[in-house]
């Protein structure tokens, strides 16, 4: 998802990518600890008759279970905040807090969105300046994508 | 500044859609990996039908006709298998993948190559198990229950079959994994938990009953493979273990299995129903919770399948009870259905005529249950011909009926042809009509006590045998007018615009037909009339 903060005094747009989640960590975190507890509880009693292979299936596929979540979750807490001023565009990544920051001059960033070479891969939004160039926008979905790169180039290009 | 759009190879195809055998090897697209689920259920459920087939031939009339009674066992617990795990389970998830994201609005699954793995791994899993008919010692045939010793008396098939089990399971509990990530995670802003579609909802809850109970499944499938190969004693008696205790964690694991076939179809029919009687569904939120209350109460109902085996009178009378404790929210379910036809603008296509049939026919199943679930009762017709009319009933005219008019439901979405409704008509009438033919009988032959899983039978059971036969093949010859019907759909037919049907609500039903190739590229806006539709 897309969102542009609102234009400041000084002509600054600022744009912040992140991924659609519909649900916070704490509250998956809910939900994992519920399936968790009733899958080791059932496993735990077969262990205690007795049948004690229940367990370590139970324990991988909550396992499982976990990994997925998790790696949901850690991917929708991502963000991407781009600012585009007078004279500079800069890139700050990060989750919380920004992370990493790229800063390119504005005149010579250019933009561009690099098609994969098998279809079936996304394609990959770049800016690009002096031989360095980064990627921007990789969790959003195809159409997203383009559509940021629309935007990017349009207001960049508004008052160079 | 400048811009600039770069091709590291050239595509001028907008819609990014890859082709040949690629496409559908690598795919981690949901519709491209929802199409193979259904085409591998469609395969796999004539490979099973075939097995029916030599059944119903063999039992066409007394004595042995065509297979020897090794190889009819064969057949029984091969055609339960591919039936339950090849057709109806992956025909479900086929569904889930292909309706789940595009009706919750999100533009893919959770973990597209989790998903396509989890495909994958189905047709080399029964490849694995076909191939235990050209092994020394042939096929399972002790019952797709593999119930302690007599399994464990398979030749070398034997560790294929458990082999088998667990791809089957890790496929299951990959795509539950993917299921839950996917609608805990990615509904469409807006779409809340009382908003979803209820077809998504009885996933939500089946893919807790997989979660829940595949491991139970999984160890003790491995405890089998231990007794035979390692020299444990989980159930062998001489070794101080218990063959019946196999039979409670069996079913433990399952009934919840029922549950993990029916709920879906549960779904499925309550999308069709409100759609083509121009109604919202009467009662959501009780639809809801009845189908969390089913799932709830199937953790406490699996001994009914084992009364005979001996346990306490304490146990028999909770087990009774509890089973008839699901008729309650099963009963909210079908008023509601029905609650939603009264006065609603009814058509009769061929979706809504396999889902009118499914509530009639389901709801037989559903009472004959109720008898076997009474214990003295059951103790007359366990291991009859009844219990083998009872659970068709479920799973043919329940799980698989609902299936096929889910299939006619969304096939204009998917192909974006309208479908040959005369021919939809034709196989629906062919089929009721065909099914009762061959599992109406059984309750008959099962009363009067005819066994369950005999090659060879009394004489008097002969004339509902004969009928039962020649309904089977009237049944199977009838399926293959189904596939007619998809394959003319996909390549022909009327223009299938967005809406499809006048009465159909939901966030798919704003996606043109065939819907693009990536799915809501920018989350749509949930508002009341898409809202649990």
């Amino acid at each position: 998802m897309i969102h542009e903060l609102k234009v400041s005094q000084d002509q600054r747009r600022t744009f912040v990518i992140a991924p659609n989640q519909s649900m916070s960590g704490r509250e998956l975190m809910l939900v994992f600890s519920g399936i968790a507890g009733v899958t080791l509880a059932i496993g735990g009693y077969f262990w205690l008759q007795g049948f004690t292979l229940v367990l370590p299936f139970s324990g991988l596929e909550v396992l499982a279970l976990g990994a997925a979540l998790y790696i949901t979750a850690w991917r929708g807490g991502a963000r991407e905040v781009i600012t585009i001023t007078d004279d500079s565009i800069s890139v700050e990544t990060g989750r919380s807090r920004p992370e990493q920051r790229h800063d390119f001059q504005r005149y010579w960033t250019k933009v561009v969105l690099r098609r994969p070479w098998v279809a079936w891969y996304p394609s990959k939004l770049l800016l690009c300046s002096h031989g360095r160039e980064i990627e921007v926008g990789r969790f959003l979905n195809e159409e997203e994508r383009k559509g940021l790169a629309k935007i990017l180039r349009s207001a960049i290009h508004q008052y160079a | 500044m400048s811009y600039a759009e770069t091709h590291e190879h050239h595509h001028d195809d907008h819609d990014h859609k890859p082709t040949g055998l690629g496409r559908w090897l690598f795919s981690t697209n949901h519709k491209d990996i929802g199409t193979m689920y259904l085409v591998f259920a469609l395969i796999m459920f004539f490979i099973g039908g075939a097995m029916a087939m030599v059944v119903r031939a063999e039992l066409f009339q007394p004595g042995m006709q065509y297979v020897d009674p090794q190889f009819f066992n064969a057949m029984t617990t091969m055609h339960a298998l591919v039936m339950i795990f090849g057709v109806i389970m992956p025909a479900g998830v086929g569904l889930a993948n292909w309706m789940v994201p595009m009706m919750i609005g999100a533009p893919d699954m959770a973990l597209p190559r989790m998903n396509n793995m989890s495909f994958w791994i189905l047709p080399f899993a029964f490849t694995m198990l076909l191939a235990t008919f050209f092994m020394e010692g042939g096929a399972p045939a002790g019952g797709w229950t593999m119930y302690p010793p007599l399994i464990t008396q398979l030749g070398d098939g034997f560790p294929f079959l458990i082999f088998t089990v667990h791809f089957l399971g890790v496929s299951s509990i990959m795509g539950a994994i993917n299921i839950i990530a996917t609608i805990f995670n990615m509904r469409a802003p807006g779409m809340g938990f009382m908003q979803l579609p209820l077809f998504v909802w009885t996933w939500i809850i089946t893919a807790f009953l997989l979660i829940a109970s595949m491991p139970v499944l999984a160890g003790a499938v491995t405890m089998l493979l231990t007794d035979k190969y390692f020299g444990t004693s989980f159930f062998i008696a001489a070794g101080g273990g218990d063959p019946v205790m196999f039979q409670h964690i069996f079913w433990f694991f399952g009934h919840p299995e029922v549950y993990i076939l029916i709920l879906p179809a549960f779904g499925i029919v309550s999308q069709i129903i409100p759609t083509f009687s121009r109604k919202p569904l009467f009662g959501y939120e009780s639809m809801v919770y009845a189908t969390a209350a089913i799932a709830f109460l199937s953790f406490f109902v699996w001994a009914h399948h084992m009364f005979t085996v001996g346990m306490p009178l304490a146990g028999e009378l909770f087990f009774m009870y509890a089973t008839m404790s699901i008729a309650v929210p099963t009963g909210v379910k079908v008023f509601n259905w029905i609650a939603t036809m009264w006065r609603g603008a009814m058509t009769f296509e061929t979706p809504m005529l396999f889902a009118l049939s499914f509530v009639f026919l389901f709801s037989i199943g559903g009472f004959s249950g109720l008898m076997l679930g009474i214990t003295p009762a059951d103790f007359q017709y366990h291991d009859t011909y009844f219990v083998v009319a009872h659970f068709h009933y479920v799973l043919v005219t329940g799980a698989l009926f609902a299936l096929m008019g889910g299939a006619y439901f969304w096939l204009p979405k998917w192909t974006g042809h309208m479908y040959d409704e005369k021919l939809g008509q034709l196989h629906f009438w062919l089929s009721v009509i065909s099914v009762n033919v061959l599992f109406f009988p059984q309750h008959f032959l099962g009363l009067a006590g005819m066994p369950r899983r005999i090659p060879d039978y009394a004489v008097q059971f002969t004339e509902w045998n004969m009928i039962s036969s020649v309904g089977g093949f009237v049944f199977g010859i009838s399926q293959l007018l189904f596939v007619w019907v998809i394959i003319k759909c996909i390549r022909e037919g009327k223009k299938a615009d967005e809406q499809v049907w006048e009465g159909a609500r939901g966030l798919e039903w704003t996606l043109p037909s065939p819907p693009p190739f990536h799915t809501f590229t920018i989350p749509p806006k949930v508002d009341e009339a898409t809202a649990h539709s």
